[in-house]
C-alpha cells in the first residue's frame, strides 16, 4: 500500500455568525468563568463550514477538489494551508506542504522584480538557496528579464502577473495546493499555466491537491477526486467517479441561493430568475466554450402566486466594456413559456456554432411576461468564456481578436471577364 | 480512536489540532523561517526612502527636528530643566530611544491588521513579522544613534560637561530591555485587536500618554512628590534614565528598578507570546 501524504479525520470548521461587537466581549468574560450561554442559542449562532470530513492522501497522487460556490472548498483550502485552524479533528501531513491560494503574495510595489522574487518565494517557503539556483528559470519563465531590475508598481499587470506566477511554479515541495484561480493573465500565458500545472501533477512523487470548478481541468489534471457539498464529503474516489457525481448532483432543479437571493434586478417578479449555467452537449456542465462549438445556455424559472402565461425569456452577451454582442429573445423566434404558480422550470437554449472569439462575456438575461418587465438582472447571470475554436469547420481559428462575432458567407465566383 | 498496524508507525512530519499547548511557541519552525526575517525587514526599510531625495538622510532629520522643537517648547517656553545638559544634548538620547520602542510596538501592534491579506493566503510563523518590525526599528535606531554620537563628540571636543565612560557598558542590556517591552507590549495588543478594534484607535493616544509618563522631555530628578508613583510604576522610566546615564555619565542608574523592569519585560513577552500564537490560529476568521 502506498504511502499517506495527507490524513484527514473528522475535520471540522465553524464560524460564529453575526457582527463582533460588545457581545464579544460578554461572551469571552463569561466562558472565562465557566458560564456558558445556553448551549441551543450558541448552537443557532454557529455555522458549520466544514463538518466530519475524513479523507487519506496518499503520496503522488493528484486530487481534484470539486463543488460548487459554499460547498466548504476554499474552507478546507485554507485549513490545509494553514492560515486558520480547525474548529474539530485533525489533519497529518507526511511531507513539506506549500499553498498557491494567489500568486505574488507580499509582493511589494516599490521593490523590484528581483527583491519581489526573493520575498515571495520566501514566504512560500523556499529557501535563498532554491531561489538562487532557479532565479534564472524563474525570470526566464516570466519574460520580464529586461524589467528586472525596476519597480514592480511600474509593471503592466500583465507583467506583474506573469511574473508572480513564475515564482509560483517553480516552487517545488513535496505536497502543493494550487487553486485554479492562478490560472490568470492572458490566453496564451493561461495555456503555460496549465502546461506547468500539468507538469507539475505529473511528475513523479509529487502530491497535488487542485481545487477548481473547471471539470476539463480537473479530468486533465488529476486521477482522484473529492466533491464537496455543504460542507460534507459527497464521494471520493477516482477523477471519473467523481467528476460524473458531480455532474449528476447539479442535474437536478435547484435554486442558486447566488442567483435568487440577488437583489440587484428590477421588474414585477412574477416569473424570476434563480439558476444559471451553461453545459456542452453531452450535458457537462461547462464555463468554457469553443468558438463554432455548440452548447446550451441553461436557465431555472421561478414562478410567483400566480399562473404566468406569455413568459418570453431574452438573452444577451456583454463584453468586458459592456457593450451588447447581441441579443436574443425566444418571442423573435415565436417561442413563449407558460408556468403554473410557484413551480421551478427549466429552460435550455441550444445556440449552434458559438459565433463569438475568444474573451470572457457577461451573460445577461431578462423575462418579460405578458409584455411587462418580470425580472431583468442588472448584474448580468453569469459569465461564459470562450476560446478561440473551429468556428469554419475547416480548421482555421480565422480572426483572433477577442470580442469579435464570426459569421459564416457563402462564397460564389461570377466568372471573370 | 483505534490505529490500524501501517499508521502505528507513521511519523508526521506536521499535525493540526484544533487547540495548542499554551506554550508551544513552535520556536523550532520560527528559526526554520529566519531568512524570511530579513526580507521583511528589507521590505520595511527600502520602501520607505525610495523616490525621496534625501533617501536615509529622513531617519536622521526627524530626530533632529523634534529635538528642536522640544527644545523650543519645553525648553525655551515651558522652562523644564535638562539636569544642566545643553538642550540637544538631554532631548536626544530620549528621542532616539522613544523612537526606536514606538516604532517597533507600532509595527508589532499592527501585525494581523495590517497583513489579513498575506496571512489569508499563506502560511508562516506569524511572529516574523513582530520581529522583523523591531529589527527594521533597530536599523534605524542605529542610523539615529550615530547621529547621537557624532553630535556628542561634537560637544566633547568643545567642552561641554559630560562624561562618558564605562557606564556605556549597560547600553546593550537597556536596548534588549527597550527591545522586549516593544516586542512583548506590541504582541499584546496585536493579539487584541483581532476581535477588539477599539485597542487601534486607543493606540496612537495610549503611546503618547505613555512618552508624557516615561523621563523623555523632562529628567526622573524634577518629579514631584505627588507623581513620584507615576514614574516609579513605568517600567520604561528607569530604562530611559538609564540610556542617558550611560551615554552622559548624568542623571540616575536605578539599578533594583531596572531588575524589576526586566521581570517585568520577561512576563510581558511570554504573556504576549501565549497571546499571539492563540490569536494567529484564526486570526483571520475575526479580523
Amino acid at each position: 500500500m502506498a504511502e499517506i501524504a495527507i490524513k484527514v479525520e473528522n475535520l471540522g470548521k465553524s464560524y460564529r455568525l453575526g457582527a463582533l461587537g460588545t457581545a464579544t466581549l460578554k461572551r469571552d468574560f463569561l466562558a472565562m468563568f465557566g458560564k456558558g450561554q445556553n448551549k441551543e442559542e450558541d448552537e443557532r449562532e454557529i455555522l458549520w463550514a466544514l463538518k466530519n470530513v475524513s479523507f487519506d492522501i496518499k503520496k503522488g497522487d493528484a486530487v481534484g477538489i470539486v463543488g460548487k460556490n459554499g460547498a466548504g472548498k476554499s474552507t478546507l483550502l485554507k485549513l490545509l494551508s494553514r492560515t486558520t485552524a480547525p474548529s474539530a479533528g485533525s489533519i497529518k501531513v507526511n511531507g513539506k506542504i506549500s499553498s498557491l491560494l494567489e500568486v505574488g503574495t507580499g509582493f511589494h510595489p516599490e521593490l523590484t522584480g528581483r527583491e519581489n522574487i526573493f520575498l515571495n518565494g520566501a514566504i512560500m517557503g523556499m529557501s535563498k538557496r532554491d531561489i538562487k539556483a532557479r532565479f534564472d528559470e524563474i525570470v526566464e519563465f516570466s519574460g520580464v528579464s529586461r524589467f528586472i531590475d525596476t519597480p514592480v508598481k511600474r509593471y503592466s499587470s500583465g507583467m506583474y502577473v506573469r511574473l508572480a506566477f513564475a515564482v509560483a511554479a517553480h516552487l517545488e515541495t513535496e505536497i502543493m495546493i494550487i487553486d485554479e484561480v492562478l490560472a490568470v493573465g492572458d490566453i496564451d500565458f493561461q495555456k503555460k499555466c496549465l502546461g506547468k500545472m500539468k507538469e507539475v501533477t505529473g511528475s513523479e512523487g509529487r502530491t497535488v491537491l487542485f481545487v477548481s470548478h473547471n471539470m476539463s481541468a480537473v479530468k486533465a489534471l488529476c486521477n482522484y477526486g473529492l466533491f464537496l457539498e455543504k460542507g460534507t464529503l459527497r464521494a471520493t474516489g477516482s477523477v471519473q467517479k467523481v467528476t460524473e457525481a458531480y455532474t449528476a448532483a447539479n442535474k437536478g432543479l435547484i435554486e442558486t441561493s447566488e442567483l435568487a437571493d440577488r437583489t440587484d434586478r428590477s421588474g414585477n417578479k412574477s416569473v424570476i430568475l434563480v439558476d444559471y449555467y451553461a453545459e456542452d452537449m453531452a450535458g457537462n456542465r461547462i464555463e468554457t466554450v469553443l468558438t463554432g462549438e455548440d452548447i446550451s445556455f441553461c436557465f431555472t424559472l421561478r414562478c410567483g402566486p400566480e399562473k404566468a402565461k406569455n413568459v418570453d425569456f431574452g438573452l444577451n452577451f456583454y463584453d468586458p466594456e459592456e457593450a451588447n454582442m447581441g441579443v436574443l429573445y425566444s418571442s423573435y423566434q415565436s417561442v413563449y413559456f407558460e408556468m403554473e404558480p410557484n413551480q421551478l422550470m427549466r429552460i435550455k437554449c441550444v445556440v449552434p456554432n458559438f459565433p463569438f472569439t475568444i474573451g470572457t462575456y457577461k451573460v445577461g438575461t431578462r423575462i418579460v411576461v405578458n409584455n411587462e418587465e418580470s425580472d431583468w438582472l442588472l448584474g448580468g447571470a453569469g459569465f461564459i468564456s470562450v476560446e478561440n475554436g473551429d468556428f469554419y469547420g475547416t480548421g482555421s481559428t480565422g480572426f483572433t481578436h477577442p470580442y469579435m462575432t464570426n459569421f459564416l458567407g457563402r462564397w460564389i465566383n461570377e466568372g471573370q471577364k | 480512536m483505534v490505529k490500524s498496524p501501517l499508521e502505528k508507525n507513521e511519523n508526521w512530519s506536521l499535525e493540526i489540532y484544533p487547540k495548542a499547548s499554551l506554550f508551544d511557541f513552535r520556536l523550532k519552525e520560527f528559526w526554520a523561517y529566519r531568512e524570511l526575517i530579513l526580507l521583511f525587514v528589507r521590505r520595511e526599510l527600502v520602501p520607505t526612502y525610495k523616490q525621496t531625495i534625501l533617501g536615509p538622510l529622513w531617519f536622521i532629520l526627524q530626530p533632529l527636528l523634534t529635538t528642536f522643537v522640544y527644545s523650543i517648547v519645553f525648553g525655551a517656553v515651558a522652562r523644564i530643566p535638562t539636569d544642566g545638559l545643553p538642550q540637544l544634548l538631554f532631548y536626544m538620547p530620549g528621542i532616539v530611544l522613544w523612537n526606536f520602542f514606538n516604532s517597533s510596538f507600532m509595527k508589532g501592534s499592527g501585525t494581523f491588521l495590517a497583513n489579513t491579506h498575506i496571512f489569508g493566503k499563506v502560511y508562516f510563523p506569524r511572529l516574523i513579522l513582530p520581529v522583523a518590525g523591531l529589527l527594521s526599528s533597530f536599523v534605524n535606531f542605529l542610523i539615529q544613534f550615530s547621529l547621537l554620537l557624532i553630535i556628542m563628540a561634537g560637544y566633547w571636543i568643545a567642552g561641554t560637561e559630560i562624561h562618558p565612560g564605562v557606564q556605556i557598558l549597560i547600553l546593550p542590556l537597556l536596548l534588549i530591555l527597550v527591545s522586549m517591552y516593544s516586542l512583548g507590549l506590541g504582541l499584546v495588543v496585536s493579539a487584541f485587536t483581532t476581535k477588539y478594534r477599539d485597542l487601534n484607535h486607543f493606540l496612537v493616544f495610549g503611546s503618547q500618554l505613555l512618552m508624557y509618563a516615561t523621563p523623555i522631555i523632562y529628567p526622573a530628578s524634577i518629579v514631584p512628590d505627588k507623581f513620584r508613583w507615576v514614574s516609579l510604576l513605568n517600567p520604561l522610566s528607569p530604562i530611559f534614565e538609564g540610556f542617558r546615564y550611560s551615554l552622559l555619565g548624568m542623571g540616575q542608574l536605578m539599578t533594583e528598578r531596572l531588575m524589576f523592569s526586566f521581570v517585568f519585560a520577561l512576563l510581558l513577552l511570554i504573556s504576549g507570546l501565549i497571546l499571539f500564537s492563540r490569536a494567529e490560529r484564526t486570526s483571520i476568521d475575526t479580523v
